[in-house]
C-alpha cells in the first residue's frame, strides 16, 4: 500500500472547499426560503404546516 | 454430457472460493432484508444478483460461448444502459424520492437547513482517510459520498467518477443506511451527555404558504444550479418530484412517482447495481476498506452534527438540543425516529420529532448537493 501524499493534500483541499460550498448553497437556500416565509405570512395565507396534511 | 456438469465443476476449482464468497454475502444480504427487514427493497435484489452474476457461465451476465462469441447478459446490459451509460435509474429514483419529501417541517423551521449541510462533513473526512489508505483521489470520493447516506447519490458518483467499487459502495451506502438506527445512537452518546439529550426545544412553526412550498423546489433548484452547476442533475430530479407533490394538479402522477415509479427503479436498480459484484471485482481487500470507511462517514457525520449543533449553542438563547444536529444526516425517516428515541429515552417528555425530520429533510437536499459538488470539484483536482 502506497500513499499518495499528492492524494491525501487534495482531500484536504477538498474538503474545505466541499464543505464551503454545501453551506454556501444551504445558506443561500435558507436566505432565500426565510424572505419567501416573511413575505408570504405578511400576506396571511398561509395554513401552519402540522394542520395542513 | 460434460455440459451438464460443466458449472458444477467451476464451483470446485481452486480460484473459486471467492465465487462461493460472494454465494454467502448474497446470502447474509438476503437474510438480512428479510429476516432483519434492512432496507429490504434494496438489499434483496443486490443479494440474489449477487448469487446471479456469480454463477459459473452465468447467462445474466455477458458470456463468451464458444462458436458465437460474445452474448450480451440482461444484467450486464441493464447496468450499461441504466447506469453506466445515463445514470438514468438513480435519477429516477430522485423523483420518486422528491415525491414522497414532505418539506413542510423543514419550512417551518429553516435554520435546520444548516444541519443538512453540517453533517455532510463525514464525506470529506472520509475521503481523507480513504487516500491515507492508498485509494486515489476520484476512489477515494466514491467512498467518501457513502457519508451522504443516500444511495442513488453513492452509485450516481461513483459511476461519474468511474470508481471500480461501486458495487462494494452501493452495499456499504445501503448496509448503513439500513444500520442507522444502530450506529447512530453510540455516535450519539459518545458524543452528548444525558443532559444535553435531555434539552427540550419549543416546536413554533411559522406558517407555510401553498406558494412557498411550490416555489420551494424550483428556487433550490436554481441556486444549486447556479452554485454547484454538477448538482442540476441530482438536485434537480429530486426537486422536480417535489414539485409533482406540491403543486397540487398533478395528484396522481405524484403517487405514481411515490409508489410505482420509486419502486419499480428500485427493484431494477438493486438487481443491476449486481452487476458489479462479480466475485473477481469484488472479493477483495478494498472492499473489507471501503465497509469500514462506509461505517467512518457515517459516524463522522453523526458527530459534525452533533457538535455543530453544539457550536450553534454557544452563540444561541434558545438551546438546540445537539442530536438534532446528527439528524442532519439524509438517511430518512430512521434518523428522525432515531433522535425523538433518544430524547423520549433522556426525558419522557422531551419530543424532538418535528425538528428531527426537519433537520432529516435538509439531510436530503445537502446530500444531493454534496454529491454535486464533488462532481463538480473532484475532476478539476485530478
Amino acid at each position: 500500500m502506497t500513499i499518495d501524499m499528492n492524494a491525501v493534500m487534495a482531500s484536504l483541499n477538498l474538503m474545505w472547499m466541499g464543505m464551503l460550498a454545501i453551506f454556501t448553497v444551504i445558506v443561500v437556500i435558507f436566505i432565500v426560503t426565510q424572505i419567501m416565509l416573511t413575505v408570504g405570512n405578511r400576506k396571511g395565507k398561509f395554513l401552519k404546516t402540522d394542520e395542513n396534511r | 454430457m460434460d455440459f451438464l456438469i460443466e458449472g458444477v465443476l467451476e464451483l470446485f476449482k481452486p480460484d473459486s472460493w471467492k465465487v462461493w464468497v460472494m454465494f454467502v454475502i448474497g446470502g447474509v444480504l438476503i437474510f438480512l432484508a428479510i429476516k432483519k427487514e434492512l432496507e429490504p427493497a434494496l438489499l434483496l435484489p443486490i443479494g440474489f444478483g449477487a448469487i446471479l452474476v456469480n454463477l459459473p457461465f452465468s447467462g445474466a451476465i455477458n458470456q463468451t460461448m464458444e462458436g458465437i462469441g460474445e452474448v450480451q447478459g440482461i444484467i450486464d446490459w441493464m447496468f450499461r444502459v441504466g447506469i453506466e451509460a445515463s445514470e438514468a435509474l438513480p435519477l429516477l429514483l430522485f423523483i420518486g424520492i422528491g415525491a414522497m419529501i414532505d418539506f413542510g417541517p423543514l419550512l417551518a423551521n429553516p435554520k435546520l437547513l444548516l444541519f443538512g449541510a453540517a453533517a455532510q462533513f463525514g464525506i470529506f473526512f472520509t475521503i481523507t482517510i480513504a487516500t491515507l489508505l492508498g485509494f486515489n483521489l476520484t476512489d477515494a470520493a466514491s467512498i467518501g459520498i457513502i457519508g451522504a447516506a443516500d444511495g442513488p447519490t453513492s452509485i450516481l458518483v461513483s459511476q461519474v467518477l468511474g470508481s471500480q467499487y461501486m458495487g462494494a459502495i452501493a452495499v456499504a451506502a445501503y448496509s448503513y443506511m439500513a444500520l442507522v438506527p444502530i450506529i447512530q445512537p453510540i455516535a450519539i452518546k459518545l458524543s452528548t451527555t444525558k443532559k444535553e439529550r435531555a434539552i427540550k426545544m419549543a416546536y413554533n412553526p411559522q406558517g407555510v404558504s401553498k406558494m412557498t412550498r411550490i416555489l420551494f423546489p424550483i428556487i433550490v433548484t436554481m441556486i444549486a444550479g447556479l452554485v454547484a452547476p454538477a448538482s442540476v442533475s441530482l438536485v434537480g430530479f429530486l426537486m422536480f418530484g417535489n414539485l409533482l407533490r406540491e403543486c397540487g394538479v398533478l395528484r396522481t402522477m405524484s403517487e405514481t412517482a411515490q409508489n410505482q415509479l420509486a419502486n419499480l427503479i428500485t427493484l431494477v436498480l438493486g438487481i443491476t447495481i449486481a452487476a458489479s459484484m462479480k466475485a473477481e471485482s469484488f472479493v477483495n481487500l478494498q472492499t473489507l476498506f471501503i465497509m469500514a470507511l462506509g461505517l467512518v462517514a457515517f459516524v463522522f457525520d453523526t458527530f459534525a452534527g452533533v457538535f455543530f449543533a453544539k457550536l450553534l449553542n454557544l452563540f444561541s438563547k434558545n438551546k438546540i438540543n445537539p442530536m438534532i444536529g446528527a439528524a442532519g444526516i439524509s438517511a430518512f425517516p430512521m434518523s428522525s425516529r432515531v433522535i425523538q428515541k433518544l430524547g423520549i429515552e433522556a426525558d419522557p417528555t422531551n419530543h424532538l420529532l418535528m425538528h428531527a425530520v426537519g433537520a432529516n429533510v435538509s439531510g436530503q437536499i445537502a446530500s444531493v448537493v454534496a454529491g454535486g459538488v464533488i462532481l463538480g470539484i473532484v475532476p478539476t483536482m485530478i
